[in-house]
């Protein structure tokens, strides 16, 4: 899709349009668009200097000296790279490298940035670095940006509005909060977020007035708030999925009535916090757990599920039906 | 089921005219049954130390020796061990059954005991659907499953793992770990990963070996290398987000008090009691805190410092905020509920008991 946009590749059908012309049959240096790849490709035996001002030295985009020295040293100070500007690429770090590469990209003052995983190449403590960097400079800069990524947290982090695509296909356009909190199918639910949410079938029973989720082989635990029941009761289906984030599932050693009971299939330790993945009915179930708990394998736990944050989902197709909490909601004004 | 001690432990090879020194003097011991990592950046020596223990590899000087017995001289297939590597080099013309019973049936083992061998493993591996098809339909992360499953099927006295999860991506990585942790469980060989994966190691390992241009840095559990860094590349090197890493200056306010300034930055705080009696006034220090330890705070103190939000990064599980400190960004994570906007006045408390101090000249942690 980035492609397309830049004018690299040809759209079969439709139109794109940028300010409201059509740029279809474009060239692509005709399109004012700046391109940054994953691969900074930078020019080595030219200085950081010329490298950011090789833009203003083509014979299109020709600008006199005083110019381009202007412009160079404004994006180098945006950048945080005025420092380096006699330095040859090979003297740089790769987070430094990659900021001369987009200050080649934004000294053209194009009308849309293209970024094509620019953040990939660089190992994750970097990474998580350069994202907020990234984020500072963008800040400053006020120019429409499509930014290409696997990783979903940069695409949480860095993105007014995220176009999840598979196939081909978008799946859902939303800010991160709708994304996150209110996924339009299963698929955006489950590519975000880290352990995975934990998305189970569920038979929807009624039962003194109330409707309760028959879950893990137990229709006791999982009464359905009011505002989701309605929804649930328009949709129809007796069976729906009900996916439930890591850190809305709560454990305990000491079981009570209103827990249900598991055992402990594994505990991985990360520092700051762990992931326990337990097993219930064959199923197993990810959450968020203290880094320095002492658990044994198949010792039993006791599971509360926050039905309160559960994100419902058609058994079928795999779509959004509702959610009881308000997050993700958009706010109007 | 086996211990592994290694003694002194030395590789040096050549390398255009150039002679490396890839492992330097390693000792360490891994108990029976215990799951150690070797875990370090790429060229650090720890997969020369897992070809060394295999066999793949000359031992320079020292001595390996697994189940009471030195294998220095042994051939690889002597040494009573079970290997799986990143690339999962199984035989394309043999089916999933064959390839796991390939080894088995070199040894001359009866056809009946194989099968009951072979099911039992694909059943723990959760390959039993496989056992019919061969490689070239099977999925990355299946194709791992079924390497390690030829790895264990001979029951080693220690299995050797390099990067086993490297080549899968991020999903099928992260549940083939809790699968890699559960096995470990029910088999409880001893084993051994080689990740530069810290999350990995930690994850997975009772105990991890962080090696460092050849050297062992330190040999520790999860929490104690996390907890208790002894010295800066530990610190910077375990955890994610990593540990935020400045140089400060101590000096005596005029009200007495040690304080110490962050460098480039007007930020102060109070030398924590803990280091009062050990930093000299005028000396610059490498202060260490995990972005988990620092809280926004209310009001300020003299152990607290007062700043303004940079960014903020709202991440579905946790929020991150970050305050420039001169060329650097400090970090840290909250709760998912409260929102900041660059700019916004912000008191933060560096965790007292949370706070890691090194020595710059050697990098080691000052007690």
């Amino acid at each position: 899709m980035l492609n397309l946009i830049a004018g690299i590749l040809v759209p079969e059908e439709g139109v794109i349009t940028m300010n409201g012309n059509v740029v279809n049959s474009l060239e692509p240096e005709d399109r004012n668009v700046a391109m940054v790849f994953e691969n900074y490709a930078l020019y080595p035996h030219l200085t950081v200097f010329e490298n950011i001002a090789s833009p203003l030295r083509s014979p299109k985009y020709r600008q006199p000296e005083g110019k381009i020295r202007e412009e160079v040293e404004r994006v180098a100070k945006i950048l945080r790279i005025d420092w380096l500007l006699q330095r040859l690429p090979s003297e740089l770090s790769n987070g430094q490298r990659q900021r001369v590469s987009l200050g080649r990209a934004l000294v053209r003052n194009p009308e849309v940035f293209l970024m094509d995983e620019p953040l990939t190449h660089l190992d994750a403590k970097l990474r998580h670095q350069m994202r907020a960097e990234f984020k500072e400079m963008q800040a400053n800069l006020n120019t429409t940006t499509i930014y290409v990524t696997h990783d979903y947290l940069e695409a949480l982090s860095l993105a007014d509005r995220i176009a999840v695509l598979n196939q081909g296909r978008i799946e859902q356009i939303g800010t991160p909060d709708e994304i996150y909190y209110r996924p339009a199918t299963e698929f955006v639910a489950e590519a975000f977020g880290e352990p995975e949410i934990n998305i189970l079938t569920a038979g929807l029973v009624n039962k003194d007035g109330w409707m309760y989720l028959n879950l893990l082989g137990d229709s006791d635990h999982f009464a359905v708030p009011g505002r989701v029941r309605q929804a649930l009761e328009e949709h129809g289906a007796d069976t729906v999925r009900a996916g439930f984030r890591p850190k809305d599932i709560k454990y305990s050693f000491t079981g009570d009535p209103s827990m249900l009971r598991a055992s402990v299939y594994s505990f991985e330790p990360l520092g700051a916090k762990a992931i326990l993945t337990v097993q219930a009915d064959g199923q197993l179930i990810r959450l968020i757990a203290a880094a320095d708990l002492d658990v044994k394998p198949d010792q039993p736990i006791y599971l509360k599920f926050n039905v309160e944050e559960a994100i419902f989902f058609d058994s079928g197709t795999g779509r959004f039906i509702a959610r009881a909490g308000e997050k993700g909601v958009r706010s109007v004004g | 089921m086996a211990e592994l001690v290694i003694r002194d432990l030395n590789k040096t090879y050549m390398k255009q005219k150039e002679r490396i020194h890839a492992v330097k003097s390693l000792n360490l011991t891994a108990r029976d049954g215990e799951f150690i990592a070797f875990l370090g950046p790429s060229g650090c020596g720890k997969s020369t130390t897992l070809r060394m223990i295999a066999g793949l590899e000359d031992i320079t000087s020292g001595e390996i020796e697994i189940g009471g017995t030195v294998v220095n001289r042994l051939h690889p297939s002597k040494r009573n061990v079970g290997l799986a590597f990143e690339n999962y080099a199984l035989y394309p013309p043999l089916t999933v059954y064959d390839n796991i019973a390939f080894n088995l049936r070199a040894k001359k083992t009866p056809e009946e005991e194989i099968k009951r061998e072979v099911g039992k493993i694909a059943e723990l591996l959760h390959i039993t659907s496989l056992l019919d098809m061969k490689p070239a339909a099977l999925s990355g992360g299946q194709k791992q499953r079924v390497n390690i499953a030829r790895a264990i099927v001979r029951k080693p006295g220690i299995l050797l793992l390099d990067e086993p999860l490297s080549h899968l991506d991020g999903k099928m990585r992260q549940s083939m770990r809790t699968e890699l942790k559960r096995l470990h469980t029910e088999i409880k060989s001893t084993s051994i990963i080689v990740t530069h994966d810290q999350s990995e190691a930690m994850a997975l390992a009772d105990r991890i070996a962080i090696i460092n241009e050849g050297v062992l840095q330190q040999f520790g559990t999860p929490l104690e290398v996390y907890n208790h860094p002894v010295n800066e590349f530990v610190a910077g090197f375990i955890g994610e987000p990593p540990m935020n890493l400045f140089t400060v200056h101590a000096f005596t306010a005029k009200t007495g008090k040690k304080m110490f300034r962050i460098e480039d930055s007007l930020l102060e705080f109070e030398v924590p009691a803990a280091y009062r009696e050990k930093v000299r006034d005028s000396q610059p220090y490498r202060f260490g805190i995990r972005p988990a330890d620092i809280h926004i705070v209310g009001g300020s103190d003299p152990h607290t410092i007062s700043t303004k939000v940079t960014i903020f990064e709202s991440l579905g599980e946790e929020c991150r905020v970050h305050i420039r400190v001169g060329e650097t960004l400090l970090s840290l994570v909250t709760g998912e509920d409260v929102h900041y906007r660059t700019g916004d006045p912000i008191h933060l408390l560096f965790r007292e008991d949370r706070i890691h101090l090194f020595d710059p000249s050697n990098g080691n942690r000052i007690q």
